[in-house]
């Protein structure tokens, strides 16, 4: 210890003289006005522009000046006078150069490579059967457009999870990846919502399938886009529904504390109680564990008409077999599309019966387009397992014709795609014919409109109300 | 010097003493202070309180029989074996496959009691299997290196497994579909309070089990072995008892254990992943350290206190069920605090003396 400080302190101080020294001798000898030579002089701000004669510009600029006194370089700052002459458009001939300007930048596709898509759903855990109905959607969309002008269109499939880690460390690949020009995800608002800052800086425009969040575009970002719905629509729905056809004055909210789950739980209560609803309880469960008797306890004291469940399959399974254990036997059961699957009926194994979901109805979408997407699917991968398939379908489409209409052919034969343009031609579907119902996006990116509809577990199987 | 040293480091430990007790009076005092709130303020009906301190039990039970597995290898290894959580997970799955089976050649109707007792047996003999192939394969070779050497092996065994499963099965969740199931499904009503039949028979089959396990470690020749090695390898080597059988066994019966619970948790949540093992194996290695590791009584001491604590503890605080996980990991540290050697730990340690 001692040997190696005296070693240190040895030096330094050795240095710190002999460095001292020749400052002090630079600074005299600066003073002095003896011989100098500028090295280098880089401009820093602009501080007044004046235009004389309208040809040339006096402009005041403060530098940094890399100065050489008597063989030692000093740094200063100082104003100087510059006269420019003034700076005149010289008109570009379209044919040939192309000019691409896009203030996102551009994604240039070399002849024979492949324009890069991210698909970002959920394919390990216990929500990968709807991540692999999700990305199932997309690959069909992929696999049915499958080029723009000629270059063909590459699927880069990631496992997002439903986290923040998971979604931020795919976002962080992509953005590191300059060929990735846009992104169809996330699938869970919990994990989009992290990732999209990192995309947002990367100007990687993402459109998400199923991430209906209210946070998710509430944000102000320029990148998040959705096509299915912002939870606000489906809350108050769920609550007017809740309310005034199942005749529920009381209800407890349960949420798994994701982004997606308590948001909306958030919307329906406000709903609710707007209403003239009263809720009973407010509790988040955790996702992962099994045995949720002893929250459900404590809600049962407050006998709610009914349990609003924001969250999954496995969660709201879960919570509607072991309500009946807890005496909440005779309180409704409604949650909303996140447990709108068979997995979710076949999971409670028979004590689903009764209990209610809000879905994205059709309706309002061609029957013979969703009737042939499903036909296509059903085809290709079996039965689908999640309600969100079609918009995968529908978000992957819509950049593909996206990137379609914000790419020129450059004269060396390659693509040049700008990157702003491609979000701007995404948010520019304004009634756009969807398998998964009427687009229309707004400002802030909700494209999906979507009908709510209700369906109730009857025979192990969701129909109509 | 040497005076002051020691008088200072007496003081240092007289400090600590004092800080340690006026901290533990103060969470007393705050936590006494809120229970009594909720009672005298009647917050909740009796029903509350009863049904929570079933749901209590249940999982104590089946904490306590996770727990009796960290504790026997630890014991007996001084290691501590972290995928004994995934060894559950599997007896759990091999049960599922083993009821599917049944339900589709339409056994479980023709003897439904028959059934349940095979897909018991299933479970226990993969996770059996499954245990000591584990000790065969990524602790054996790695006996007498340094103790972390085995940690972390344990660790990548556990992630293997995970892993190795979810490929094997898939991701989707497994259903018991116990609704189905005749004597397992619904349950008995007690004036206000309903408790499932699976509630019953969780604590019923644990508590015999763990009779049967005091009885084995202390009365029979096996149990007699197995405390000698734990006492001391070489000596016990020397007295003619094969250490590397002995170890073996006693794998294999902490994971006899752990694929009891594994059948026993998917009977009565009824979902089964490859991540069902992961949560209940590390509430049961706190409940090990709770009751004291090492030490068979106290494993199931610590596995319904900590049961209780989870179920009974945001009623009795009222606070959200969500943070009963808080509460969980927060009694470990406090027990690590105010008794490193847990609850029954002294008593062991004056025992071995």
């Amino acid at each position: 210890m001692g040997n190696k400080d005296g070693f240190f302190t040895g030096v330094s101080r050795r240095r710190l003289l002999g460095g001292g020294l020749t400052v002090t001798g630079g600074v005299v000898l600066a003073a002095c006005g003896e011989t100098k030579e500028v090295i280098k002089e880089v401009p820093v701000e602009v501080i007044k522009e004046v235009e004389v004669a309208g040809e040339t510009v006096v402009k005041e600029v403060e530098v940094i000046k890399e100065v050489e006194v008597a063989g030692e370089t000093v740094v200063k700052k100082e104003v100087i006078e510059v006269e420019v002459p003034v700076e005149v458009e010289v008109p570009v001939e379209v044919e040939s150069v192309l000019v691409v300007n896009d203030p996102w930048g551009i994604v240039t596709v070399a002849p024979g490579d492949t324009i890069k898509i991210g698909l970002v759903t959920v394919l390990t855990g216990d929500l990968a059967n709807l991540g692999i109905d999700i990305r199932n959607g997309a690959e069909l969309a992929f696999d049915e457009f499958p080029d723009v002008k000629g270059f063909a269109v590459e699927m880069l499939d990631e496992d997002g999870q439903c986290s923040g880690e998971g979604g931020t460390a795919v976002a962080n690949k992509f953005a590191a990846n300059p060929e990735v020009v846009a992104v169809v995800g996330h699938m869970c608002s919990g994990s989009s919502e992290p990732a999209s800052v990192i995309y947002e800086r990367a100007h990687i425009p993402m459109v998400s399938p199923s991430s209906t969040a209210v946070s998710f575009t509430a944000r102000g970002l320029d990148v998040t886009n959705r096509v299915c719905w912002n939870d606000r629509i489906q809350g108050t729905a769920a609550a007017d529904f809740a309310l005034n056809t199942l005749g529920a004055t009381t209800a407890a909210m349960i949420h798994d504390q994701s982004s997606y789950g308590e948001g909306l739980v958030q919307v329906f209560q406000g709903a609710f109680e707007e209403l003239g609803g009263e809720v009973t309880a407010f509790e988040g469960v955790t996702v992962g564990d099994k045995d949720f008797r002893a929250v459900l306890t404590t809600i049962a004291d407050g006998a709610p008409d009914l349990l609003y469940f924001g969250g999954f399959q496995g969660e709201g399974a879960l919570l509607v077999a072991q309500k009946n254990e807890v005496g909440l036997e005779d309180a409704i059961f409604f949650g909303a599309d996140g447990i709108n699957s068979q997995v979710y009926i076949d999971s409670a194994a028979g004590d689903a019966e009764g209990s209610y979901s809000s879905f994205a109805d059709f309706g309002e979408t061609d029957a013979d387009l969703l009737a042939g997407f499903l036909e296509r699917y059903e085809e290709k991968f079996g039965e689908p397992q999640g309600p969100f398939n079609a918009h995968a379908y529908d978000a992957a489409a819509i950049i593909i014709a996206a990137i379609d209409s914000a790419s020129e052919l450059a004269a060396d034969g390659s693509l040049i795609i700008r990157r702003n343009a491609v979000n701007e031609a995404i948010r520019a579907n304004h009634g756009y014919q969807g398998v998964s119902g009427v687009i229309d996006f707004n400002a802030i990116g909700d494209g999906g409109q979507g009908t709510v509809g209700f369906q109730i577990v009857a025979d192990n199987a969701w129909s109509a109300v | 010097m040497a005076t002051t040293s020691t008088t200072v480091g007496r003081s240092a430990a007289f400090s600590k003493r004092a800080f340690l007790t006026i901290l533990g009076v103060l969470i007393g005092a705050v936590l006494a202070f809120r229970l009594g709130q909720t009672i005298y303020d009647q917050v909740w009906g009796p029903e509350v309180w009863i049904r929570n301190l079933i749901n209590g039990l249940a999982l104590g039970a089946v904490y306590a029989l996770i727990a009796l597995g960290y504790t026997l290898v630890y014991g007996i290894l001084f290691m501590i074996n972290f995928a004994h959580g995934e060894v559950l997970m599997l007896g759990a799955m091999a049960g599922f496959f083993v009821l599917d089976a049944s339900i589709n050649s339409g056994f479980l109707d023709y003897n439904t009691l028959l059934t349940i007792v095979i897909v018991f047996i299933a479970g226990m003999s993969v996770a059996v299997v499954v245990g000591v192939l584990l000790e065969r394969i990524a602790y054996r070779p790695l006996r007498g290196a340094p103790r972390l050497v085995p940690l972390i092996s344990a660790i990548g065994a556990s992630i293997f497994l995970q892993n190795a499963a979810l490929q094997a099965f898939g991701a989707n969740v497994k259903i018991y579909p116990t609704p189905q199931i005749t004597g397992l499904s619904g349950g008995q009503r007690f004036g206000d309070v309903f408790v499932a039949n699976t509630s019953i028979m969780i604590m019923v089959l644990a508590i015999i089990t763990m009779v049967a396990l005091v009885l084995l470690v202390n009365r029979s020749r096996f149990g007699k072995a197995m405390r000698a090695v734990a006492e001391d390898k070489p000596t016990a080597q020397l007295m003619g008892i094969d250490v590397n059988r002995i170890i073996l066994l006693t794998f294999a019966l902490g994971s006899l254990l752990a694929g009891m619970a594994g059948v026993m948790l998917g009977f009565h949540n009824r979902q089964v992943t490859h991540m069902v093992g992961f949560m209940p194996g590390l509430k049961a290695f706190t409940a090990a350290v709770l009751g004291g590791i090492g030490n068979v009584p106290g494993a199931m001491l610590g596995g319904f206190f900590l049961g209780l604590a989870e179920s009974l503890g945001p009623t009795a605080f009222q606070i959200p069920s969500a943070y009963k996980d808080v509460i969980a990991f927060g009694l470990l540290v406090l027990i690590l605090i105010f008794r490193p050697t847990g609850l029954m730990g002294e008593r062991l340690s004056r025992e071995r003396a």
